[in-house]
């Protein structure tokens, strides 16, 4: 009889993610996100998320859609038969704004060329707990948050995020 | 490559200039271009000398009215001299704009120009309409900002049992030359709409397309006999107006053109409208609200009822008149289809029409001894000094009709 056993030296993640709109000062981003984890004399791995959030004002409907990309550094340690740990992410993140004048399409044509959309990048980073269980052989879940910070229009911004996810040890 | 990492900087942090989040820096929609003619220090009353004049221009969108039956019938026909002064010193102009919402406003250049950018497209409240094509019709007022709010306060009709008097209304309610004035109330010294009997540039937005045999367009600020209507979104409409028996006609539902076509006209917003300075007595109904009008009298008792104090009666020196309990199309002394006009005794004139004091807003009271507000001849009467036990007051001018 063989039983399978993780991998404690990689890690796939892929799930949920929420935060605090970078640039947008309000409102709750939600998306996906997803990150490999290699732990050699080392732990470092990829990151990356999806994540948009809508807000209104009296004229103006506002949507960010950020793209978060960063290389990670983790300090981790095994709890029985999962891992608990610090993760520190840096890198951009890729921000497309479109702003929709309110009730502009009331006008036809005229109102939807009001309409206006910019691309950005926005250097970024976070600094999560995370805890990560394997449940079902390889399979397990991971969950993990903290705060984070951007530089936006020359200043810093702080914010937070926190993603469920479901993790895969090969 | 000792250039790559500026550039790299450059291309993260060089577009954040243009994400603009939620600020609110919304671009106009479209400009409206006002030209303002005339002295106003020559026209500004003489209470107001003292105070620097801030003249401003802002755009009112109109709300539909329903005049009541009294006003419509004796503010246009002669049928009875008292009644018609009654009429004249208490009823707005009935086919007057009537304004429901004031939009943006800006103030008047040295050289009388002014642009009005407009942010906000009209909300539902002041179209009329359906969904697919509905309209709504703006008038540019110029006011003296008196109280030098940035904004237009819209007046109302008083109504305390007096008739008038100051408080009335938000903006307060005083004559040009009260000598002391409650509150600085906005004075209007002109208006691009002011009554459809008069001339009139209106702002017109159109959602969809205009159908002119709508019957809701019919009677809402009407152009019939206009060969053209409001194009899609926003438009300058002008016509030359029309004779009020021809409005009377109309809103009683007898077909017919309103307007001289050879008056009509449909601009875009590039024109500029010109709008005289006039004396603010002569243009006050633009600025006075509806008040919720619903095209029937809402009565009042003479007394509260069960009051043990005096109550305030109405001021008698203004014009009154003793009117038959239902100012009813059966007044015109002519056959209308549908309507039995049998039971209708227009010699009974049980009903006192009093005219509100002079103010900033017409309006007139109607009291009855006997009925309810809504309703003249209800069934169970809210009120009744018509009794031996709850007589009329003393002041009563008109027939009592009290029963031993």
């Amino acid at each position: 009889m063989t039983t399978t056993t993780a991998d404690p030296q990689r890690r796939v993640d892929l799930g949920v993610f929420t935060a605090l709109p970078a640039a947008l000062g309000t409102g709750l981003s939600s998306g996906v996100g997803a990150g490999v984890l290699h732990a050699g004399w080392l732990t470092w791995g990829l990151r990356a998320s999806y994540a948009q959030a809508t807000e209104y004002t009296t004229t103006w409907a506002t949507t960010h859609r950020e793209f978060r990309l960063r290389a990670v550094g983790v300090l981790q340690r095994s709890l029985g038969r999962g891992a608990v740990g610090l993760r520190l992410g840096v890198g951009a993140t890729l921000l497309y704004e479109s702003r929709a004048r309110a009730q502009a399409a009331r006008l036809g044509d005229a109102g939807t060329g009001l309409d206006t959309s910019t691309w950005a990048a926005l250097p970024g980073g976070e600094l999560e707990a995370f805890v990560a269980l394997p449940i079902v052989g390889p399979v397990g879940l991971g969950l993990s948050g903290g705060p984070s910070l951007h530089v936006f229009q020359g200043s810093v911004t702080p914010g937070w995020l926190a993603q469920l996810t479901a993790v895969w040890w090969p | 490559m000792k250039h790559l990492l500026p550039l790299l900087l450059l291309l993260v942090l060089g577009c954040q200039d243009k994400v603009l989040g939620l600020t609110d820096n919304a671009t106009p929609l479209v400009h409206i271009h006002v030209k303002v003619t005339g002295d106003l220090q020559a026209l500004r009353p003489e209470s107001t000398l003292k105070e620097t004049p801030h003249l401003r221009v802002a755009l009112v969108w109109g709300g539909v009215y329903n005049p009541d039956p009294f006003c419509g019938i004796y503010q246009v026909l002669p049928l009875d001299p008292s009644a018609t002064a009654v009429a004249q010193a208490g009823c707005r102009d009935i086919f007057g704009f009537v304004p429901q919402q004031v939009g943006e406003s800006v103030a008047v250049a040295p050289d009388g120009t002014a642009t009005i950018d407009l942010i906000n497209l009209p909300n539902a409240a002041v179209l009329v309409g359906e969904v697919t094509s509905r309209v709504g019709y703006a008038s540019i007022l110029v006011f003296d900002d008196r109280n030098n709010n940035g904004t237009l306060e819209l007046h109302r009709a008083a109504q305390n049992r007096n008739g008038g008097g100051p408080g009335g209304g938000p903006g307060g309610m005083q004559t040009p030359d009260s000598a002391t004035p409650t509150t600085l109330t906005d004075f209007v010294y002109g208006a691009s709409f002011i009554s459809q009997t008069q001339p009139d540039q209106r702002i017109a937005y159109l959602e969809g397309t205009f159908d002119a045999n709508n019957a809701l367009y019919g009677l809402f600020y009407p152009r019939t006999g206009c060969a053209t209507g409001p194009t899609t979104g926003f438009s300058i409409l002008s016509a030359g107006g029309f004779a009020p028996i021809d409005g009377l006609k109309a809103l009683a539902g007898v077909a017919g053109d309103l307007e001289d076509p050879a008056t009509c006209s449909v601009k875009t917003l590039d024109a500029v409208i010109e709008i005289p300075l006039q004396a603010t007595e002569t243009v006050r109904d633009p600025a006075c609200t509806g008040g919720g009008s619903t095209g029937v009298i809402r009565y009042s008792p003479p007394s509260q009822p069960g009051a043990t104090k005096q109550q305030p009666q109405p001021d008698l020196t203004q014009p009154w008149a003793c009117m038959p309990i239902h100012y009813s199309p059966c007044l015109l002394g002519v056959p209308i289809p549908g309507l039995d006009c049998s039971a209708f005794d227009a010699t009974s004139r049980p009903a006192l029409a009093v005219a509100a004091v002079p103010s900033d807003c017409k309006s007139t009271t109607h009291y009855i001894l006997k009925g309810c507000q809504n309703d003249a001849n209800c069934e169970t009467p809210d009120w009744d000094f018509t009794t031996a036990a709850n007589p009329p007051p003393a002041w009563w001018p008109c027939a009592t009709g009290v029963k031993p």
